[in-house]
């Protein structure tokens, strides 16, 4: 079933054209949507890596303490970059091309330059990280790469944006469909976040603390002006399209779009709070945090019933399964997020392992399970042949699945303990880190898990690619690909 | 919505509301702070770091310490940390203006250094944490950093910043451990870490009390 046939049927404005030819539109985007899924899957190794051995620093703190570019300090700056610019940027830009070739039916413009885009984001990405562990980042939470390939990360998303929009206002005629707006506002904001951030933080940094207001405020519109867009353009796309039901009360998603437009760009000074920064930014942060709950209960209400009318199929599907447990995230997160953005919650659980963990569960949970279920629908079409080993989709689901658990549930359980005890100055303060060792534990068997989980991936993309680059193997390969889009993958 | 200049249009306007509201009024609120001279010892406050103190903070970012160390003290009603001694007020804007580049931090794994100058008075500097935490405090995981200090034959008489390490972390008869420059640079960094000057924005808790 197309998405148009689809999502016409009830709420969603209908559009009566005749099927578009999806092999070639297909083509048209195949090698920079790949380029960026298998390198985005790259960089979720590399970062899970880097993650995994920060864990073991904690854990083992004296093993290779000879080598600083293997310190705490500074791997975990180099897994997060490696995290967010090279592995969900990546596969959400991946992801965002193919959506916006789909839904505007028309093929993607300049497809060579967004490639040849990807390589300078590698390239940019690599010398930063490399940067980073050989201690020359910046210091600034999420801008730590040095300027040199912050710049060169700008440079090479120009080539995405500047095309990606072409394609986007290419769409054919008839209305814009939700994960239109979505994608248009993360290419708008994007650079503009990366261009302020980088001159006002690490360029020309103001006076004291001007460099973190403008860094939180950057944090928070790279979570929810960039990957949460992304994130929910692919949920409001791929959800209606595998389970054949239209969104339910679709006419709430414009409204869920411009609340997160406008509270998504105020919500990062709420990070700051009880900082040395103005009371009123604080403030603002803290109301806008909130306020993301209209948009998320309305991601709920518009994924909810359709998920729910559809169990035994979500339990079974390898695409809805990543995106219910996403959208499942997304929504615990969130609202976790706003009741500890109020200032009597915030002042137990802000700078504690709590808020780490909803972080984490934010990146790990929602953003990337939602990416990784996207590209379980993408790859399939755009090689048109079947993922070769479907047992190891269903490993690397419940490898994330259980080590996400692992590494989130400890520490937002006993980062509560941190900041309850953190506050009562009968406790030695000594003691009460100590006592965190056991998080630690319980972090590295879970990136462990989700590690394996991700190589299993890897290892099914390869197979993948192998079996379509074998010649003789190629023309049988056809047979198997519906040519109306329905997903191959659901049984 | 189907009118792409509209939904553009709207896409700007949203974000320019919070960029002009996080990113110009700040800086046009906070841009002109200037440091604050005390009527009673014409000291300025705060003060430039001297250079090794500023090498020092370099150090300390590259080094990545923030992901451990927060500095920064939260007011009495928004968290514990003036009861535990990490500071005898809450830190302000003002505190930070020569703090280049800033590490208020986001994670407490480890104690807050705001006043850790403070803290560490005229007591002698704890070199021996930096060559490896665990020789001070069994249970800590705090990363140790050996490549900040020479392993080298005696010659003569010890050195006399040669380090005195405890059982098990003694090295080898006839070599002794001496801090590099480094080393030197991040403790005259640490000791610079202090802000307790009361400010008329924020007056120093023992002179609340006193009141």
């Amino acid at each position: 079933m197309s998405l148009t046939g689809t999502i016409a049927k009830k709420d969603a404005p209908a559009v009566h054209l005749p099927p578009p030819p999806w092999a070639e539109l297909d083509a048209s985007c195949q090698l920079p949507v790949l380029y960026f899924l298998l390198s985005g899957l790259a960089w979720l190794l590399v970062g899970s890596l880097l993650q995994f051995e920060a864990g073991i620093r904690l854990l083992c703190p004296d093993w290779w303490a000879v080598c600083p570019a293997m310190t705490y300090g500074r791997l975990v700056p180099a897994a997060e970059t490696a995290l967010v610019y090279g592995f969900a940027s990546q596969m959400g830009l991946g992801i965002g091309l193919w959506l916006l070739v789909r839904l505007g039916r028309t093929p993607l413009v300049a497809s060579g330059l967004i490639a040849a885009g990807n390589v300078l984001w590698n390239l940019a990405l690599t010398v930063g990280i490399l940067a980073i562990l050989l201690g020359e980042g910046t210091g600034h939470g999420g801008l730590e790469m040095p300027a040199y390939s912050q710049w060169m990360l700008l440079a090479a998303y120009m080539f995405v944006g500047i095309w990606g929009v072409q394609t986007w206002a290419h769409h054919a005629s008839g209305p814009y469909y939700a994960s239109q707006w979505f994608l248009l506002g993360a290419m708008f904001w994007f650079p503009w976040l990366l261009t302020t951030a980088q001159l006002v933080v690490v360029t020309f940094p103001g006076r004291g603390v001007l460099p973190a207001i403008t860094a939180a405020w950057f944090v928070g519109g790279i979570q929810h002006l960039w990957l949460t867009p992304l994130a929910l353009a692919a949920l409001y796309y791929f959800i209606p399209v595998i389970t054949g039901r239209p969104l339910r009360n679709y006419h709430l998603a414009v409204v869920a779009f411009w609340s997160l437009a406008l509270f998504g760009g105020w919500s990062g000074p709420a990070r700051l709070i009880g900082g040395p920064v103005p009371a009123w930014i604080v403030s603002a942060g803290i109301v806008a945090t909130v306020l993301l709950l209209i948009p998320v209960t309305i991601v709920a209400l518009n994924t909810w019933p359709v998920l729910g009318s559809r169990l035994g199929q979500v339990c079974q599907n390898q695409v809805l399964r990543f995106l219910a447990v996403g959208v499942l995230c997304f929504v615990l997160v969130s609202l976790g997020n706003a009741v500890n953005a109020l200032r009597f919650r915030a002042a137990v659980t802000h700078l504690s392992l709590n808020e780490w963990a909803r972080g984490f569960a934010y990146l790990h949970g929602f953003i990337a399970l939602t990416f990784l279920g996207a590209a379980y629908h993408v790859v399939p079409r755009l090689m048109r042949r079947d993922w070769p080993a479907p047992r190891l989709v269903s490993v690397h689901f419940w490898f994330t699945i259980v080590g996400l658990a692992l590494v989130v549930i400890p520490a937002a359980v006993d980062g509560l303990r941190q900041g309850h005890e953190l506050n009562d100055a009968a406790v030695p303060t000594a003691k009460i880190f100590e006592q965190l060792r056991s998080v630690f534990g319980w972090r590295v068997l879970g990136l462990a898990l989700m590690g394996a989980g991700t190589l299993a991936f890897l290892t099914n993309f390869g197979w993948l690619l192998v079996r379509c680059w074998t010649p003789g193997i190629r023309s049988a390969a056809a047979l198997f690909i519906d040519e109306s889009g329905k997903s191959v993958t659901a049984r | 919505m189907n009118r792409g200049p509209l939904i553009f249009f709207g896409i700007l306007l949203t974000f320019a509301t919070a960029w002009c509201g996080l990113v110009l009024v700040p800086h046009q609120q906070l841009g002109d702070l200037a440091p604050i001279v005390s009527e009673e010892t014409g000291q300025s406050f705060p003060q430039a770091r001297p250079g090794d103190a500023a090498q020092g903070a370099r150090l300390y970012a590259s080094l990545g310490c923030v992901a451990c160390h927060t500095q920064q003290v939260r007011p009495e009603d928004g968290g514990g940390d003036i009861a535990r001694g990490w500071g005898l007020r809450r830190s302000v804007a003002r505190d930070y203006l020569y703090d280049r580049p800033l590490q208020l931090g986001s994670q407490r794994l480890a104690p807050d250094l705001a006043n850790y100058g403070e803290r560490l008075g005229t007591n002698p500097p704890p070199y021996l944490h930096l060559y490896n935490p665990r020789a001070i405090t069994a249970g800590s995981y705090c990363a140790a950093n050996p490549f900040l200090f020479t392993l080298r034959a005696v010659t003569g008489a010890p050195a006399l910043d040669a380090l005195q390490l405890p059982k098990g972390f003694a090295v080898a008869a006839g070599w002794e451990l001496v801090p590099t420059a480094e080393a030197d640079q991040l403790m005259a960094y640490l000791r610079s870490l202090r802000f307790s000057v009361a400010l008329p924005e924020a007056p120093l808790k023992v002179v609340e009390e006193n009141k």
